[in-house]
């Protein structure tokens, strides 16, 4: 290594790495109560910075919230009410779905939480009978203003109807539905279209209300199948007051009992409970399953109750100082990243296994207690200290990923090693001393087929090389056949009520396959409308084209202006319309009298006036199907914001292509979807993996050339680590596993944690002589072993939560680590005695 | 609302067709109980159909004829001749209806507690009192009882004139609403537990 011109430093840190372990040493024989004292306060203070950081459970909350299209993703939820509504999707047999739902909306209205409702108000239907009045008022202002409701493309029927043939024929008309009517039900409507224009109108103002695939005959939210009907409730405190929301959760499970149908609920307060629930569960399970496994292993090897009993306080203290750490510098940590104790406990008892099987190794051999602990800490503990910074560095690299999950998690696997690493050094040692006593018989440990493996591998050396060699040509082809799933619905949890809620409205109710959304903001109303008509056009263009299978838009409700004009361009001369209609109704025995707001209304030229767009928003926005504004037009604290919704089929719409498009042609458009969002993310932590390969490669590097100082030691550290990343890839790759936004940075924590195994072996087996090395091999291959194992029982548990960005970095590591651990037990010693031998 | 309001009246006295009046005077619980006792004997009926309505938005009067089907537990069936030619078809919750021969059909679906099935579980409970709002007036004369029935303020419905035969058989029905609007039904050729199918409650 003397190209590198490091070894003074090399040697400087490796004198600084052993003086530090013997200062370890020295003041856990020394002052064992000093350490116990500081341990103590640490932890003391630890808590105290726990206690003040705030716990997310948002799912929204562990991607970068900055990115343009997920900006507009979670605005979009904001506005649409979905983060602080509650949803309720009712499925089963459409004979009795709606007869259910009224009986649920009816347990929802009437529920109370501390003596007051719970709900502000639950709506489960298009419009309350109670709305009628209001329904007319706007079918009697749209019929008085055709040229701005009826569609562009519908302008010849309305002028068909405005001829004295077609006044006729719609006085014809009404008569046969007043006749045909149950008692006087149609006389309501009557006055307010006695032209019938309705027909032209409401179809494209139902259409345009509805963000879902709906059955627009049904009074309800209803799905085309009739299967699944939507509710919407809003819970009359918001989310943040947890107790409140626990209280309207127990409420709800209340009601939806005995119903004959499925209820599933989706929306902030829920999740908020629910998903906080089932994600505590989740993590529990992690932590205590993976705890369980890894003092069982320990136990069933070392046989040993008090070090055994050691391993949960060193993670506990480890758990505790990352958490208090972290605590300094963050304001608040997601509470899925509380899954990161399962992982220290399956690396943070490395450290214990090979302290400990170390020094009982030593006072196997008759090593004095003192002298067995110093050798452990000193000598394995030199291994340790750069196994530990191997392993941490690459996660404390993804410290700085945009994507939260992702740095959360490597901050608090990164600091929990190197804590669980010191309370290890600095605790364990005060418990052997005070349970060993010098004539306390140690048997020898159980080798752990090591000895067997040794001699195996060095019988069949040249076969397993050649065997090896093989292997990687095939797990390398077959890893090169791996996709990347860009879903984020995957790495939800797959059985959380929100999962399935949101699984049911894609096969029930979804508009169409994929869809866009693109917001225009303004200052004003007005300004937003206007900014908005480059959009529009830019999606009847595509609709046009047949690249959308539809669109929606306040163009597509309303006639802007422009339309108007050239609706009232296609009407024949309606200056004798009010004439013409008053004689037809007196001919055909109605009573004019009873007409005559309407007549009154085209007296004064209403269907001749080009109406102010923001006019006839109003009159939407006052009516029953203010929800098709409410769609369109948002305001909140930044202005106004007009909405696009474009609707395609897969292969339709090329959307990286129509976002170019949309740039150069509405440079102010922002544009967000599902499928964008994934885009988005998956270029942030592309860019994210390649600077964490990168930096955490090389301070890997850097630290094992700091450690062995040769070119051995990093082939011995990384050659298992090559084969572990490669056949971890190929066998997902063969099982049917993807690449995902979690599981990727397992690309870069592998290297750290997987070069530990070859680190020890090659360290304790590069020191010894020939005729020790059998002995070193066992001794540092049974720890090694041991460790993949208590490593793969922390993340393993992590492969079986339901939460799939958890599991898919669980199943990926344990791939991952169990060839490592496979290359570094078998390849390494199989490699060690091909080349002893000189062949 | 309103439609549907008087859809539900009009199909309560239908299912009153085989009712047998009583020759005496009615209490208003003991007229709407021997309304309810008369449709528990009944399955379907059909029946000629002439409906008169004066509406406060016309000066003449609508005259029609057409006929009407029911049958339990939540069909109801209305065709009308020309020239004001239509069909009303009720399955419990789901009313469609198409205007003229070849009109648009419309579909809607209506409330659970607005459907056919909902109220005829209400009608075949005993009457033991009066609905809050409501009054009733019943009396017999000779062989016809005439029934009144006055809901509770705030619907649309003023009030509801039934006049039973003796056989039991309602003859009229007129529906008197707020506004003043006046339909009144006469019914003819009157057919009980004919044996009615789904085949005959379809809309063509």
């Amino acid at each position: 290594m003397r190209s590198f011109g490091l070894n003074s430093l090399f040697d400087r840190t490796n004198r600084l790495t052993v003086r530090h372990l013997v200062w370890i040493d020295r003041i856990t024989r020394t002052s064992p109560r000093l350490v116990v004292v500081v341990s103590l306060l640490l932890a003391l203070l630890s808590a105290w910075s726990l206690v003040h950081l705030r716990f997310e459970t948002d799912i929204f909350r562990l991607f970068p919230a900055d990115r343009p299209a997920m900006r507009l993703l979670l605005d979009s939820l904001t506005w649409s009410g979905g983060s602080r509504e509650a949803f309720f999707l009712l499925e089963g047999d459409p004979a009795v779905l709606p007869e259910e739902a009224e009986r649920l909306a009816g347990r929802l209205h009437a529920m109370q939480v501390d003596g007051a409702p719970a709900f502000k108000r639950v709506t489960y239907r298009i419009y309350e009978p109670s709305e009628a009045q209001r329904f007319a008022g706007l079918v009697a202002f749209a019929a008085a203003h055709p040229a701005a409701f009826v569609p562009l493309q519908d302008g010849s029927a309305l002028a068909a109807r405005l001829t004295p043939q077609g006044v006729s024929q719609a006085l014809d008309r009404l008569t046969a539905q007043l006749a045909g009517s149950i008692g006087a039900s149609g006389v309501v409507l009557s006055t307010a279209d006695p032209l019938g224009l309705r027909e032209l109108f409401l179809p494209r103002l139902k259409a345009g209300s509805q963000a879902l695939n709906m059955d627009p005959s049904s009074p309800y939210f209803l799905s085309r199948d009739g299967r699944v009907l939507i509710m919407i409730g809003e819970p009359a405190r918001p989310v943040q007051d947890m107790d409140f929301a626990r209280k309207l959760v127990a409420g709800i499970n209340l009601a939806r009992q005995g119903l004959k149908v499925q209820v599933l609920c989706a929306g902030a307060h829920i999740s908020a409970v629910l998903d906080e629930s089932a994600m505590k569960s989740n993590v529990l399970s992690c932590i205590l399953s993976s705890l369980v496994v890894v003092l069982g292993i320990f136990y069933a090897v070392y046989r040993r109750f008090w070090p055994t009993l050691m391993i949960p306080l060193i993670l506990a203290m480890g758990v505790l100082l990352a958490l208090g750490t972290a605590g300094l510098f963050l304001s608040s940590i997601h509470i899925i990243s509380f899954a990161f104790m399962a992982l220290i406990i399956g690396l943070g008892t490395d450290y214990s296994i090979h302290l400990y099987d170390r020094f009982s190794t030593e006072r196997t051999a008759g090593v004095p207690t003192d002298e067995a602990i110093s050798l452990a800490i000193v000598d394995t503990g030199q291994g340790l200290f750069t196994a530990t910074m191997t392993t941490a560095m690459p996660f404390l690299v993804l410290g700085y990923a945009d994507v939260r999950a992702l740095s959360e998690l490597g901050v608090l696997v990164g600091l929990g090693v190197i804590y669980s690493l010191y309370a290890t050094l600095l605790l364990m040692p005060l418990l052997l001393r005070a349970t060993d006593a010098p004539d306390r018989v140690y048997r020898p440990l159980p080798t752990l087929g090591m000895r067997w493996l040794w001699r195996f591998t060095g019988r069949w050396r040249r076969g397993l090389m050649l065997a090896t060699a093989v292997s990687l040509v095939l797990v390398g082809l077959a890893s090169a056949t791996i996709s990347f799933d860009g879903d984020l619905r995957n790495l939800q949890p797959q059985h959380s009520e929100a999962f399935k809620a949101q699984d049911l409205v894609e096969k029930h109710l979804n508009l169409a396959p994929k869809s866009l959304l693109v917001a225009v903001d303004g200052a004003t109303q007005n300004e937003a409308l206007q900014r908005d008509l480059p959009v529009e056009s830019l999606a009847a263009l595509l609709a046009g084209q047949g690249r959308l299978q539809s669109w929606s838009g306040l163009g597509q409700i309303i006639n802007r202006q422009a339309e108007q004009r050239q609706i009232l361009a296609m009407l024949p001369s309606v200056a004798t319309l009010p004439t013409t209609l008053q004689t037809t109704m007196v001919a055909k025995g109605f009573s004019a009298a009873s007409f005559e707001p309407y007549l009154q209304h085209l007296r004064d030229g209403s269907f001749t006036r080009v109406l102010d767009e923001a006019v006839v928003i109003r009159q939407l926005s006052v009516s029953p199907l203010r929800g098709v504004i409410d769609r369109h037009l948002v305001q909140d604290h930044n202005g106004w914001h007009a909405l696009t919704y474009l609707y395609f089929r897969p292969g339709q719409l090329g959307q990286l292509a129509f976002v170019r498009q949309l740039r150069e042609a509405v440079p102010y458009a922002r544009i967000t979807g599902t499928d964008l969002v994934s885009h988005e993310l998956l270029e942030t932590v592309r860019k994210n993996a390649i600077s964490s390969v990168i930096l955490g490669g090389m301070l890997v590097l850097l630290l094992l050339l700091t450690h062995f100082r040769n070119l051995a030691g990093i082939y011995a550290s990384l050659g298992p680590v090559l084969f572990g990343t490669l056949a971890m890839l190929g066998t997902m790759a063969l099982v049917g596993m993807r690449l995902n936004f979690m599981n990727i940075m397992v690309l870069v924590t592998i290297i750290g944690m997987g070069s530990d195994y070859g680190l020890h072996i090659q360290h304790r087996c590069a020191a010894a002589s020939r005729e020790k090395q059998e002995r070193a091999f066992i001794q540092s291959g049974r720890s090694v072993l041991l460790s993949a194992l208590t490593t793969i029982a922390g993340f393993g548990s992590l492969a079986f939560t339901d939460y799939g960005a958890m599991s898919s970095i669980g199943w990926a590591t344990n791939f991952g680590i169990g060839f490592t651990a496979f290359a570094a037990l078998v390849l390494l010693p199989a490699a060690a005695q091909y080349q002893r031998t000189g062949e | 609302m309103k439609q549907l309001m008087q859809m539900a009246v009009v199909i309560l006295l239908f299912l009153t067709t085989g009712l047998t009046a009583e020759a005496r005077s009615l209490t208003p619980v003991e007229g709407l109980e021997a309304l309810r006792r008369s449709f528990a004997g009944l399955s379907d009926f059909t029946a000629e159909l002439t409906q008169e309505k004066q509406l406060s938005i016309m000066k003449k009067k609508l005259v029609m004829h057409g006929m009407i089907r029911f049958k339990k537990p939540d069909r109801f069936f209305m065709t009308l001749s020309p020239p004001y030619s239509g069909s009303v078809l009720l399955k419990d919750t789901v009313l469609e209806q198409r205007l003229g021969g070849q009109g648009e059909l419309q579909r809607i679906v209506l409330p659970p507690d607005q459907g056919l099935a909902h109220w005829f579980g209400a009608v075949a409970r005993p009457v033991t009192s009066l609905p809050p709002g409501m009054t009733v007036r019943a009396e017999q004369l000779g062989p016809v009882t005439n029934v009144v029935i006055r809901p509770a303020k705030g619907g649309q419905l003023k009030e509801l004139a039934i006049v039973l035969q003796h056989d039991g058989t309602v003859r009229k029905l007129t529906i008197e609403e707020r506004t003043g609007d006046r339909t009144v039904m006469t019914f003819r050729k009157i057919r009980k537990n004919v044996g009615l199918t789904d085949a005959d409650f379809r809309l063509e």
